[in-house]
């Protein structure tokens, strides 16, 4: 797995939790890296599960939220360090450049680093249809990427994960609805 | 914990991070280079390949263009070859009718020898226009068979008809060249041929030969008053036949012109420019390439390279 992705949720405990917490969480979880996580490494699955399982129990959130939580977070601060990537009209028009622009980019990158397939039913100008597959299972942490990306473009839109490989389905679907911001 | 040993933890676990990086950094940097070498490689290649396609290309169209001049001026010049061949005869006739009629002690007619005599005083007396005569026709027959050769090197240069071909030993085609050529390099050229025996090819040996002589003509005048020509062949992958001079050398900037049909370097009447331009038509028709290498004040080397598996359809 990208070093980005740790190297990212270290700095968000860091950040909300406070550099104590973070050096007793990395110290518990007792990673093979030891935590010293840089971008451009990769590093097994299991590290972040050993983290997510620690925080779980310190924090007694569930997994699945502290991923929505990290997915946003993480969102954001990518919208920071790769701002071509944002540079589209709307959030339904940055979804659907996920798999076509950005994943292709992420290649170039990193040519070794297996990336989750996203296909798309487009339902017209209000709805959306992601099917999410990847044998990392992470897709609360999609589901944290999209909410972080409706914020980032200010949308407001309605998100149901209708099928879940969690729950023994081949893929993840989330139906995404787009609503006009009423503020 | 104090908060001193927080940020020391912190600190190790990133002073850890950034050799990690570091390392990574190295290994990218490394691979980037290797994958820019090999860029830069195939960029070379693309480029030689690019060049070689232009010059085939110039070389197709040329050869179209030279089949139709070759047969435009074949059928004019077969019939004024055979007429001033007819008319030279004639000419030996009127000169030796000229020369009896001077020579006639018997009186002639008045207004006949009159005539004569007029023509003995003119400004070019009669033995002038019989030496001039059989000058002019000894000049023109010489400059149509010039032509003739022209000629014959443009429909050569425009050949898509492999012609006859045989297994042909390489090494026979440059002996037989080197004994066409022998009269020309004998006086200044000190010849250093080592041959290795070769596996045989699929061609036309005057074909062949051809190149040889062009080649080998080509070493010759580049030397000047003496010089040493070196000829090697040897073979492994394909047959490789090298033919170095220490001659005056080819200046950069003609370099690339060397195989463009008409371009010579020579002297005005000395070279028709055809003789390189057929030899590359010849050994690329055979599935080969000619490399030149050379530097000027030092000499030029050829190196022609001779596939050893000949096409199947070749053969057929």
């Amino acid at each position: 797995m990208r070093g980005i992705v740790f190297t990212l949720l270290v700095d968000m405990l860091e950040e909300q939790q406070g550099l104590a917490f973070l050096n007793s969480v990395l110290a518990e979880a007792d990673l093979p890296s030891g935590g010293a996580y840089t971008s451009g490494g990769n590093y097994e699955l299991s590290e972040l599960n050993e983290i997510l399982s620690c925080l779980e129990r310190r924090l007694e959130i569930p997994v699945e939220f502290l991923l929505r939580n990290y997915g946003e977070y993480m969102l954001l601060r990518l919208a920071i360090m790769f701002p071509g990537f944002f540079e589209v009209d709307n959030l339904k028009t940055f979804l659907l450049s996920i798999d076509r622009r950005i994943h292709v980019e992420l290649r170039k990158l990193y040519p070794d680093s297996s990336l989750p397939s996203f296909n798309y039913q487009d339902r017209g100008e209000n709805g959306l249809t992601i099917d999410y597959r990847s044998s990392k299972k992470l897709c609360f942490l999609a589901e944290g990427l999209i909410e972080g990306a409706a914020k980032h473009f200010n949308s407001e839109c309605s998100l149901i994960h209708s099928t879940c490989m969690h729950r023994g389905d081949d893929n993840c679907t989330f139906e995404l609805e787009f609503y006009e911001r009423t503020e | 914990m104090s908060e001193q040993s927080e940020f020391e933890v912190a600190y190790r676990r990133e002073k850890t991070a950034r050799h990690a990086a570091e390392a990574i950094l190295e290994e990218k940097t490394r691979e980037l280079h290797r994958l820019n070498e090999v860029l830069v490689e195939a960029n070379a290649t693309l480029m030689a390949q690019q060049e070689q396609l232009v010059q085939t290309e110039k070389l197709a169209s040329l050869g179209s263009l030279s089949a139709g001049i070759a047969h435009e001026i074949n059928n004019p010049l077969a019939f004024v070859t055979s007429n001033i061949n007819a008319l030279n005869k004639y000419a030996e006739m009127y000169i030796g009718l000229t020369t009896l009629l001077v020579a006639v002690d018997e009186p002639l007619p008045l207004a006949i020898a009159n005539k004569l005599k007029e023509i003995q005083e003119s400004k070019r007396d009669i033995g002038y226009v019989v030496n001039d005569t059989r000058l002019i026709f000894t000049e023109v027959q010489s400059g149509l068979e010039r032509v003739r050769d022209i000629v014959a090197s443009l429909k050569t240069f425009a050949r898509t008809n492999p012609g006859d071909r045989a297994d042909v030993d390489i090494n026979q085609a440059i002996h037989d060249a080197l004994k066409i050529l022998d009269n020309e390099l004998k006086y200044k050229c000190t010849m250093d041929v080592q041959l290795k025996p070769l596996p045989p090819i699929y061609c036309n040996i005057s074909e062949v030969g051809q190149i040889f002589i062009n080649i080998i003509m080509n070493a010759c005048h580049a030397i000047g008053a003496e010089g040493t020509i070196k000829i090697r062949s040897n073979y492994g992958d394909d047959i490789r036949v090298s033919i170095e001079d220490n001659g005056k050398g080819i200046p950069d900037d003609i370099l690339p012109q060397i195989f463009d049909p008409f371009f010579t370097n020579k002297p005005l009447g000395e070279g028709t420019g055809l003789g390189l331009s057929v030899s590359h038509g010849i050994v690329e028709n055979l599935g080969g390439r000619i490399k030149v290498e050379s530097k000027v004040g030092v000499g030029t080397r050829f190196t022609l390279i001779f596939p050893i598996e000949q096409r199947v359809e070749a053969r057929q």
